[in-house]
C-alpha cells in the first residue's frame, strides 16, 4: 500500500504479452505437482460429506466455503490497486436483496440468490465510480466510511429490513444441509475458476499494472477508471452472490455480519494468506477460521487470543503472508534442484 | 433555558473529546504512516481502566485519571517498540497488528467485565446552581478541565518543540532529519501521545456516558470521519472540525433523532471527500 505512491518505472511488468507468456511457461514446468495437490484437495473435500455429515464440523467447512469466495472476491478488487474497506457491505447489499423479497414477497430462494448478486453488482459499480478518484489511503478511509454509512443506510430501513437486530425468517433453499454442502463447494469451485480466469487474463494484468503505477499505466494506454470500476464490480458480484446464498442458509440477514468488523476479518484472511497469491485467501481462511474452529474451540470466550495470536506471529515472521512464505521456500528449492542439473544457470 | 446550558456543555465536551482522539489518531497516522485501527479499543480500554481503578481499588477520581493517562501513555511506548517499529510501515502488516492489538484488548475486557453497560462514578457527586439552573457538578468540572485541555494541546503543538518536532517531520521526514530530528524518538513520542489522549477521551466519555466493550468502534468511526473531513497531514483542521463534531453530535440530537444526525453527517463527509479528497485544510 505504501508503495504504490511511488512511481518505480524500473520494476514495472508492463509488457503484457511477452511477460504473461514468460509467466505461464514457467509455471507449466512445475504445475503438475499443484495441480495434484489441488485435485486431491477437491476429491477429499467432495467425499468429506459421507463421513461428517450433518455435524458442526460440516457448518464449518460450508462457512469456509463462503469465506474462501468472499475473501478472494476481496483480492480481485486488491489487484487493482484498491484496498476496499467495503466488501462486508457489498455481502450485504447482495443479502439484503434477497432477504427481503424473501421475506416480503415470498420469491423463491432460486429467483432472490441471483437477484442479490446483481444488485450487488450495480451497486458496487455505481459506487465505485466517484470513489475512482481516491486513491492509496484516500481510497481505503473513504470505502471504510462507505460501508459504514451502507449499512446505517440498511438498518435505517425500519420493519423492511428488521432493523439492527436483522430480518429473520428468510427461507431456507434445502432442508438437509449436506445439499448446502454441495452448493456452496460447488459455487466456490466455479468462483474461483471465474477468478482465476480473470486475474492471469489481459484485464488482470491491465489491473495489476494500475495498481503498479496509474501514471505509467494511463501513458500506455490502459483506462484506470474502467479497469478499477471493473475490479469493484467484479469482486461485489461475488461478494453478494455469496451474502445472499449465505443469508438463505442462516434463515437471516443481520447488519452485524457485513460491519467493519466483518469487513477487516475478510481482509485478515487475505493478508494472512497473502494478498500477492491467488490461493492466498484460501489458505487464510484456513488458517484463521479452520483451525481456530476445529482444534480450538473448548476455548469457546478465549478463541479470539488464537486467532490474534496467528495475526501477530504472521505479521512478525511472514510479512508476504503464508502463500508468500511457501512460496519463498519453493523457489529456493528448485533453484538448487536446477544449479545440480544446469551449471552455471543460477542467478 | 436550562437544556441550553445543557447542550453548551454537552457540544464543548464532545468536541474536546473528538479533537483529543483525533489528534492522537492523525500523529499516528502522519507521523508513522500507520492507519491505527486499535484507536477505539485504546480509547475503550482506558475508560474500563478508569473504571476499575475507581471502583475496584477505590482510588479517588482525580487520582484515577492519571493513573490511567499515564499507564496509555506508556503502553503506547511500548507498541510503538515491539510492534509498530518491527513492521516498517508497512500497511497490511501494521493493519493486522493494529487488528490484534485491538482484538485482545476487547476480548479481555468482554471476557472479565462482560458486555452491559457501566458507568465510572462521578468525581464530584451533586448538582451545582448556575444562576437560576441546576446543572451537575461533574459536567461542570469536566467542561472545564476540558478547556484547559484544550489550551494545552493546542500549546503543545504549536508552541513546544516536541510539537515542532512532529510537525516537522510530517511535513517533511528528511529534512526534518537533516535538521537533526531523530525519527524514532518522535516516532515513539507520536504513538505516546496518541494513546494518551485516547485515554483521556475515554475517561472523559467514561464518566459522562455509559460504558460497553463496543464504544471504541463507534468512536473510531467518529474520529475517521473527522480526519478525513479535516484532511490528512493538517493539526490545525482537527481543531475546527472537530468543534464542528462537537456541535453536530451535541446539538443537533435536541432538535432531530439521532439516526437523522448520523446520516447528515455521513453524507456531509462522503460528499466532502468526493469534491475534495483532501479534505478541508489538507494539503499535499
Amino acid at each position: 500500500m505504501s508503495d504504490m505512491t511511488e512511481i518505480d518505472t524500473t520494476d514495472i511488468r508492463l509488457v503484457p504479452e511477452s511477460a504473461v507468456g514468460q509467466e505461464v511457461a514457467q509455471t507449466k514446468s512445475r504445475r503438475w505437482p499443484g495441480l495434484s495437490v489441488l485435485g486431491g484437495l477437491v476429491l477429499v473435500l467432495a467425499l468429506l460429506p459421507l463421513g461428517i455429515s450433518g455435524s458442526y464440523y460440516m457448518h464449518v467447512l460450508i462457512l469456509t466455503f463462503f469465506y474462501v469466495v468472499i475473501a478472494s472476491s476481496w483480492r480481485v478488487v486488491s489487484i487493482s490497486g484498491q484496498f476496499n474497506i467495503a466488501i462486508g457491505a457489498f455481502m450485504g447489499i447482495g443479502a439484503y436483496a434477497a432477504a427481503i423479497p424473501s421475506v416480503w414477497l415470498h420469491w423463491s430462494p432460486w429467483v432472490t440468490i441471483p437477484l442479490g448478486a446483481v444488485a450487488a453488482t450495480i451497486v458496487g459499480a455505481l459506487l465505485a465510480y466517484p470513489f475512482a478518484r481516491l486513491r492509496t489511503i484516500y481510497y481505503a478511509m473513504g470505502t471504510l466510511f462507505l460501508g459504514y454509512v451502507v449499512i446505517n443506510l440498511i438498518t435505517a430501513g425500519g420493519k423492511t429490513t428488521g432493523m439492527s437486530t436483522g430480518l429473520g425468517g428468510v427461507e431456507p433453499l434445502f432442508s438437509d444441509r449436506t445439499y448446502y454442502y454441495y452448493l456452496a463447494f460447488g459455487l466456490m469451485l466455479v468462483s474461483l475458476a471465474c477468478m482465476y480466469r480473470l486475474e492471469f487474463s489481459r484485464i488482470g494484468v491491465r489491473m495489476k499494472a494500475i495498481a503498479q503505477s496509474h501514471q505509467v499505466a494511463a501513458s500506455v494506454g490502459i483506462g484506470e477508471r474502467r479497469n478499477r470500476i471493473l475490479a469493484v464490480a467484479f469482486g461485489s458480484f461475488f461478494a453478494g452472490l455469496m451474502g445472499a446464498v449465505y443469508c438463505h442458509y442462516q434463515g437471516v440477514a443481520s447488519p452485524n455480519s457485513y460491519g467493519l468488523g466483518a469487513t477487516l476479518w475478510i481482509i485478515m484472511y487475505v493478508l494472512v494468506g497473502g494478498i500477492n497469491s491467488f490461493w492466498g485467501p484460501a489458505v487464510g481462511v484456513g488458517m484463521l477460521l479452520v483451525i481456530p474452529e476445529f482444534f480450538f474451540r473448548d476455548l469457546k470466550g478465549n478463541l479470539p487470543y488464537v486467532t490474534a495470536a496467528i495475526l501477530l506471529i504472521i505479521a512478525f515472521t511472514m510479512p508476504e503472508g503464508i502463500v508468500g512464505l511457501l512460496k519463498a521456500i519453493t523457489d529456493r528449492v528448485s533453484r538448487r534442484f536446477r544449479r545440480g542439473e544446469v551449471s552455471g544457470d543460477a542467478p | 433555558m436550562e437544556i441550553a446550558v445543557q447542550t453548551v456543555i454537552n457540544v464543548v465536551l464532545l468536541g474536546v473529546v473528538y479533537i483529543l482522539m483525533g489528534i492522537g489518531f492523525a500523529f499516528i497516522l502522519n507521523l508513522l504512516g500507520i492507519f491505527n485501527l486499535a484507536h477505539g479499543a485504546i480509547f475503550m480500554s482506558a475508560a474500563y481502566g478508569c473504571y476499575l481503578l475507581v471502583v475496584k481499588l477505590g482510588l479517588p477520581g482525580f487520582a484515577a485519571f492519571p493513573v490511567t493517562v499515564l499507564a496509555a501513555a506508556a503502553f503506547g511506548i511500548l507498541v510503538e517498540r515491539f510492534l509498530f517499529r518491527p513492521m516498517k510501515a508497512d500497511f497490511n502488516r501494521t493493519m493486522m497488528v493494529c487488528i490484534a492489538l485491538s482484538t485482545v484488548l476487547v476480548t479481555t475486557f468482554n471476557r472479565f467485565l462482560g458486555t452491559r453497560a457501566l458507568a465510572i462514578p462521578p468525581f464530584l457527586a451533586g448538582t451545582t446552581g448556575l444562576g437560576p439552573y441546576r446543572v451537575q457538578t461533574d459536567r461542570i468540572l469536566a467542561f472545564c478541565i476540558g478547556i484547559v485541555l484544550l489550551v494545552g494541546i493546542i500549546l503543545f503543538v504549536d508552541r513546544s518543540r516536541w510539537g515542532a518536532q512532529m510537525q516537522a517531520v510530517t511535513q517533511n521526514r528528511e529534512g526534518a532529519a537533516l535538521q537533526g530530528i531523530r525519527f524514532s524518538r518522535v516516532a515513539m513520542l507520536a504513538v505516546s501521545v496518541g494513546f494518551g489522549l485516547a485515554a483521556i477521551g475515554g475517561v472523559f466519555m467514561g464518566t459522562l456516558y455509559n460504558l460497553t466493550p463496543f464504544i471504541g468502534d463507534v468512536t473510531l468511526i467518529k474520529v475517521l470521519m473527522l480526519v478525513i473531513l479535516a484532511g490528512l497531514g493538517s493539526f490545525n483542521g482537527i481543531f475546527y472540525v472537530g468543534g464542528l463534531l462537537g456541535l453536530l453530535y451535541g446539538a443537533l440530537p435536541v432538535v432531530l433523532p439521532g439516526a437523522v444526525v448520523d446520516a447528515l453527517a455521513s453524507i456531509l463527509v462522503l460528499a466532502l471527500l468526493l469534491i475534495r479528497p483532501r479534505g478541508f485544510f489538507g494539503h499535499e
